[in-house]
């Protein structure tokens, strides 16, 4: 008969796990809190797409504020192109949007002569205006009113790029 | 001398199994990783305010520049497309935007040849070459503007402008 042979069960190496689950949740955490503040400041909406559009990394020393301008929520399902302006989640009307960017250009602080008129100064901030597709343009004009009230010039315009949005399908 | 281990000591502790909470915590960070949308890099289309308002701005031209006006028609909600006197066609295509508005956009591709056109026969004095205006309603939907903006950036125009309701100057 043939005897099983006697394996020493002390002599294995015990693994520790807690640091590697430490690491698995703060993971879980940093996806969490990832998830939630990548969305404070750019709204859920269908942006135009443009092929020219260019994939552009801000510089470092530049600051840039996104306006959105999302479709107004009507009643009853209505199709209407009326748009809402937001700023990192709050609305803005014409008037509190032309202080906004007032305000948002004096704290940045960092402006540049006015090549034509040397003795007005126009600010450095950069403004990136992501707008649904199917809003109405007008607000478009409103944009660019309260940017030149506040002497902001630097303004771009979000779309996507189908050759961009492809190679991460 | 070594220290006899007692009989029971082993027996008395009860290792914690950690197999069912690490399988739990696994499927978590699954879920957590399949749940998170990853952004579609959005690109830009520059769009800079001029900064000479007030200024005689464009220089002096023997050729007209180009103005593309686009406005909705009131009650089809039709989008109506001109290029200078050119009256753009409707397109036979009809994109998913398109589809959902169930009313079809301006032909593109025939714009986009009439502004060929003027760029390759414009004659001025600057070397910005063709100065185009878009100029747009408030209701029109701001896909067609941004489509009209692609096909001048596409075409390298570098004199492009919007046409803005007049600001009261300071």
């Amino acid at each position: 008969m043939e005897m099983h042979k006697y394996v020493k069960q002390d002599a294995g190496v015990e693994m520790d796990m807690t640091p590697m689950i430490d690491i698995v949740f703060l993971l879980i955490i940093f996806f969490m809190i990832v998830t939630e503040l990548s969305n404070l400041d750019i709204e859920e909406l269908v942006l135009p797409v443009a092929s020219s559009a260019d994939l552009q990394v801000p510089a470092p020393e530049t600051r840039e504020i996104k306006i959105n301008v999302v479709i107004a929520p009507t009643q009853a399902g209505a199709e209407s192109g009326a748009g809402l302006i937001k700023i990192s989640g709050q609305a803005y009307n014409k008037a509190e949007l032309i202080d906004k960017l007032r305000f948002e250009a004096e704290a940045w602080g960092k402006y540049e002569p006015n090549p034509t008129k040397p003795d007005q100064q126009d600010s450095l901030l950069e403004v990136l205006v992501r707008a649904d597709q199917g809003v109405n343009a007008g607000h478009i004009h409103e944009i660019y009113e309260a940017c030149k009230q506040a002497k902001i010039y630097r303004v771009r315009i979000a779309a996507l790029n189908q050759r961009l949005e492809k190679a991460y399908e | 001398m070594a220290k006899k281990r007692s009989r029971y000591e082993s027996d008395t502790r009860s290792p914690l199994d950690m197999t069912s909470m690490i399988d739990v915590v696994f499927l978590l960070l699954i879920f957590f990783m399949c749940a998170t949308k990853f952004k579609i890099p959005e690109g830009q289309l520059r769009s800079w305010l001029p900064r000479d308002r007030g200024n005689e701005s464009t220089s002096p031209v023997i050729t007209k520049g180009c103005r593309i006006t686009l406005t909705v028609e009131e009650g089809t909600g039709r989008i109506q497309c001109w290029a200078d006197e050119f009256s753009v066609p409707e397109s036979s295509e009809m994109g998913e935007f398109e589809q959902h508005r169930g009313l079809p956009g301006p032909d593109l591709v025939a714009l986009e040849e009439h502004i060929r056109l003027r760029k390759e026969t414009y004659v001025g004095l600057g070397d910005k070459g063709l100065p185009v205006v878009i100029d747009f309603s408030k209701e029109t939907p701001f896909k067609y503007v941004v489509d009209v903006l692609d096909i001048c950036t596409r075409l390298e125009i570098a004199d492009l402008g919007f046409a803005q309701p007049e600001i009261p100057l300071e």
